[in-house]
């Protein structure tokens, strides 16, 4: 009665989180080919592919170069039977993903030019605008295309985590306090004095503090629980954050 | 636009656009802030935490329940978070850190303590829903609270003067009725009391400390671990006789909790009073110094009373100027005392030498503000008297009242760390006496010579050991006390702890190389002290480490004499199955088995039989 669960249904079936990941299942496929494993790949792709984009960019390609080599990168990935046998050491995605796109890439251009990439093919759906929109306020600043990579890497596991944090406040009805305390979800001041945030929501001010509590804790948890998805071995978690933290 | 953008909050530099709340070093930092599930992780160092079973393990012996994730683990247990299948409601269930061969006084006890706590119906106290032994495991499941607990809020910041006086009426609600009901918390501390999203107090863990305060040495000797983090909020009169305090000591303990919310910090050694450190009535000032009384006497008597005040302070305006000042005043009065006291050791320490009168006359103000006393001794000390004398007599003044700040202060101005008193004492045989262990962590830091003895040869690890303080005992140990220093009569540490029934500390000082036959000047050694107190534990510890069977002590009896003197038949039986003599002849010229059939030892008599049979 005076307890709320913010549990949710997928925590409950699998009260050992993390035990297979994405990763390791991609790489427990070892060159078999399983469809299990294509599913995994394919939905970190689609999470992952805008700091391939960036270093693609950074590379010294045109726009369109860089979409349609984006796309041939993934398309040529996705493709492949054997990821697992193809580097099995690599106990990360990210690494593995980066010592890829910088091979093909090397591929690529001792290849003639003009020979149209990947097959026409278009294994993810690229927003073009969305894609040069998110480049463009890339700062100027000298980054090489590896650290604009892993700098795009840490925004993108904030950005899918924090999506998964707002689907599971929304799933519960809650969106509105998702909304209104995501600002001050960092601890950062947010202009709005907490009394003012804590009447807005029709709370008293000690309810506020525990409910942001619990926000950061549940956003805590779905940081790790994506970093995870990406590693071999899920307890190398925190190392991964802080190469995360040291990228930004 | 193009303007660097900084993080207020973290400093890191932020791409152009993005709001200082997304600042994403700040949100990845979320990610690697260290978790306090159930805020229950602080453990004594040195101690090993009990290993507690992964939710796996307990599955087979609670059907009931559908084990969902560890939320915290301490010195009392591990708590999980669990479903209720036939209620499908979420509960906590707490498995007890006792070894499953606890006793039957242990079970009783449990049972009896725990029926109490499940009577407790109270909306601002985690209701009790079962308890009993499953697969040899004590466990009490309870109400799961989903929010946080005040450590937690403590540390995240927030909390308003306003919210920590409502908090502080609600812990007051529960006390009170806890209280009348009979029970007392014994551990009280920002830990236990739970806030859930409503924003309202639940203490959790009433009586814990009292089912499993008996069995702390128990739970030391298994390797179980005990927490040791709360004494801060420990009453006095509780951390001399921890099992025998009335309610007054949560009282205490409820005062320590009020200071840090308000202040967000503890109120060790001299603290200043509330409304000094922020904005808030001056009249609270008094209520907290109230219920951090040392004498339980002087304190609050009940938990509604403490209401009453704060309610009343509440919802009445703040006092005019004039009164403000008078409470000032008097807010400063209370805090003043020591500070008298360490001008008076000033004043007697400057008649002693004359050299220092000099230095008194420009400093004798320093009385009349008491918040700048350290920084006032600190200053006449550092007038170039550091090691003459008597002077330095404030260091041991500040040690013996657990004055970090002032000890500090007092260091940093060059005072001698290991200047000795009157009878040869020194600052930290003084703040080891008072168990002090930060001002002991200090002192060892600043170079205090560990293994120096006052003029009696009592060192500080003789102390450590006799008082029990595994925690300091530990700490003078790491940084090379010597655990074979022999004191007054020849005693030793060991002989002490053993003396004192402190057998986590004869552990300590055994896997820390103390000799195991250092008897002192009577001949009483440590497996002598043993025997004849029944100590089990330790007779077996002493036994594996090669103590020696058939030393003769005070009066030429061997353990095993005294062991049947005494009539300990577990002892009987270790020494004999070691390979003890029977045969050695104790005081009255009788060898133990003479003694055992000359005092009736029935029982005893099997023990002699099966060992010469061998």
């Amino acid at each position: 009665m005076s307890t709320t669960d913010n549990t949710t249904p997928e925590d409950r079936r699998h009260p050992a989180r993390f035990n297979t990941t994405r990763w390791s299942v991609i790489q427990a496929a070892a060159g078999e080919d399983s469809a299990a494993a294509r599913d995994a790949l394919a939905t970190l792709c689609e999470s992952y592919w805008y700091p391939v984009y960036a270093f693609v960019r950074r590379s010294g390609c045109d726009p369109d170069e860089a979409r349609d080599l984006t796309q041939g990168f993934f398309a040529r990935l996705l493709e492949k039977r054997d990821i697992g046998s193809a580097d099995p050491v690599r106990g990360r995605f990210r690494g593995f993903l980066l010592g890829s796109v910088r091979h093909f890439l090397s591929n690529e251009r001792d290849r003639a030019r003009a020979l149209k990439r990947g097959g026409g093919q278009s294994p993810l759906s690229i927003d073009q605008t969305d894609a040069e929109g998110r480049y463009a306020i890339e700062p100027a600043d000298p980054a090489t295309p590896e650290t604009l990579f892993m700098r795009h890497w840490a925004l993108t596991v904030i950005d899918v985590s924090m999506q998964r944090l707002a689907e599971e406040y929304a799933g519960q009805g809650k969106q509105e306090i998702f909304e209104k305390l995501r600002p001050a979800l960092t601890g950062a001041d947010t202009g709005t004095p907490r009394r003012e945030m804590a009447a807005e929501l029709g709370m008293s001010e000690t309810a506020l503090n525990v409910v942001l509590h619990r926000m950061r804790r549940r956003f805590r948890h779905k940081l790790k629980e994506e970093v995870a998805q990406t590693l071999a071995d899920p307890g190398d978690t925190d190392d991964e954050l802080g190469h995360l933290m040291a990228a930004l | 636009m193009n303007q660097p953008n900084r993080c207020p909050r973290c400093g890191g530099s932020l791409a152009p656009g993005t709001a200082p709340e997304a600042c994403p070093k700040c949100l990845i930092g979320i990610g690697l802030e260290k978790t306090e599930p159930g805020g229950e992780t602080r453990t004594s160092h040195g101690i090993p935490r009990w290993n507690a079973p992964a939710p796996e393990e307990i599955a087979a012996d609670f059907p009931q329940l559908e084990i969902l994730e560890v939320l915290g683990q301490g010195g009392m247990g591990v708590v999980y978070k669990a479903r209720q299948k036939s209620l499908d409601r979420l509960v906590a269930l707490k498995i007890l850190a006792v070894p499953s061969d606890a006793g039957p006084a242990f079970a009783e006890r449990f049972a009896r303590e725990a029926r109490a706590l499940a009577s407790l119906s109270h909306p601002s106290i985690v209701t009790v829903y079962d308890f009993g032994e499953s697969g040899g495991r004590y466990f009490l499941s309870m109400e799961y609270v989903d929010g946080a607990n005040l450590h937690q809020l403590i540390h995240e910041g927030e909390i308003t003067p306003r919210q920590a006086l409502q908090l502080v009426t609600q812990i007051c609600d529960a006390l009170q009725f806890a209280h009348d009901s009979g029970v007392v918390h014994r551990d009280i501390k920002p830990e236990n009391i739970l806030v859930d999203q409503q924003g309202r107090v639940k203490i959790a863990d009433f009586g814990l400390a009292r089912i499993m305060g008996k069995s702390t040495d128990e739970l030391r000797l298994t390797g179980a671990g005990q927490v040791m983090g709360t004494a801060h909020y420990m009453a006095p009169e509780q951390i001399e006789k921890p099992l025998e305090v009335d309610h007054r000591a949560d009282i205490y303990s409820l005062g320590v909790v009020f200071y840090e919310l308000l202040t967000g910090e503890l109120p060790l050694g001299r603290f200043q009073p509330p409304s000094k450190k922020i904005q808030v009535d001056v009249r609270i000032d008094e209520v907290v110094m109230k219920t951090l009384e040392k004498e339980p006497r002087l304190r609050y008597q009940t938990a509604s009373e403490i209401k009453t005040d704060v309610e009343g302070i509440s919802s009445s305006p703040p006092p005019s100027k004039k009164d403000d000042d008078t409470k000032i005043y008097a807010a400063a009065f209370n805090f003043g005392w020591p500070a008298v006291a360490i001008i008076v050791t000033l004043v007697l320490a400057a008649l002693a030498i004359p050299v220092a009168l000099l230095l008194l006359r420009s400093d004798g103000h320093g009385a009349i503000v008491p918040s700048t006393e350290s920084v006032a001794i600190g200053r006449s000390a550092s007038a170039g008297v550091s090691s003459s004398g008597g002077l330095d007599a404030p260091l041991i003044q500040a040690a013996a009242r657990g004055n970090v700040d002032g000890v500090e202060i007092l260091l940093d101005n060059g005072i001698s760390v290991n200047f000795q008193g009157p009878g040869g004492t020194t600052a930290l045989i003084e703040a080891v006496d008072a168990r002090r262990i930060e001002v002991v962590e200090l002192l060892l830091d600043r170079g205090a010579n560990v293994n120096a003895a006052n003029s009696m040869g009592v060192t500080p690890i003789l102390i450590a050991a006799s008082q029990g303080n595994f925690e300091i005992a530990n700490a003078l140990l790491d940084r090379g006390a010597n655990a074979n220093a022999s004191g007054p009569d020849g005693t030793t540490a060991l002989i002490q702890a053993i003396d004192g029934g402190h057998d986590a500390i004869v552990e300590l000082l055994i896997s820390r190389g103390a000799n195991v036959n250092h008897a002192d000047e009577r001949g009483a050694a440590p497996l002598h002290l043993a025997a004849s107190a029944g100590r089990t534990f330790v007779a077996e510890l002493l036994v594996a480490r090669g103590a020696n069977l058939n030393a003769q002590g005070p009066g030429g009896d061997t353990p095993l004499i005294l062991a049947v003197r005494e009539n300990h038949g577990k002892i009987v039986r270790i020494l004999l199955d070691a390979g003890a003599n029977p045969n050695v002849r104790g005081r009255n010229g009788r060898t133990a088995l003479e003694l055992a059939a000359a005092e009736g030892r029935e029982q005893m008599l099997p023990l002699f039989r099966k060992n010469e049979a061998r």
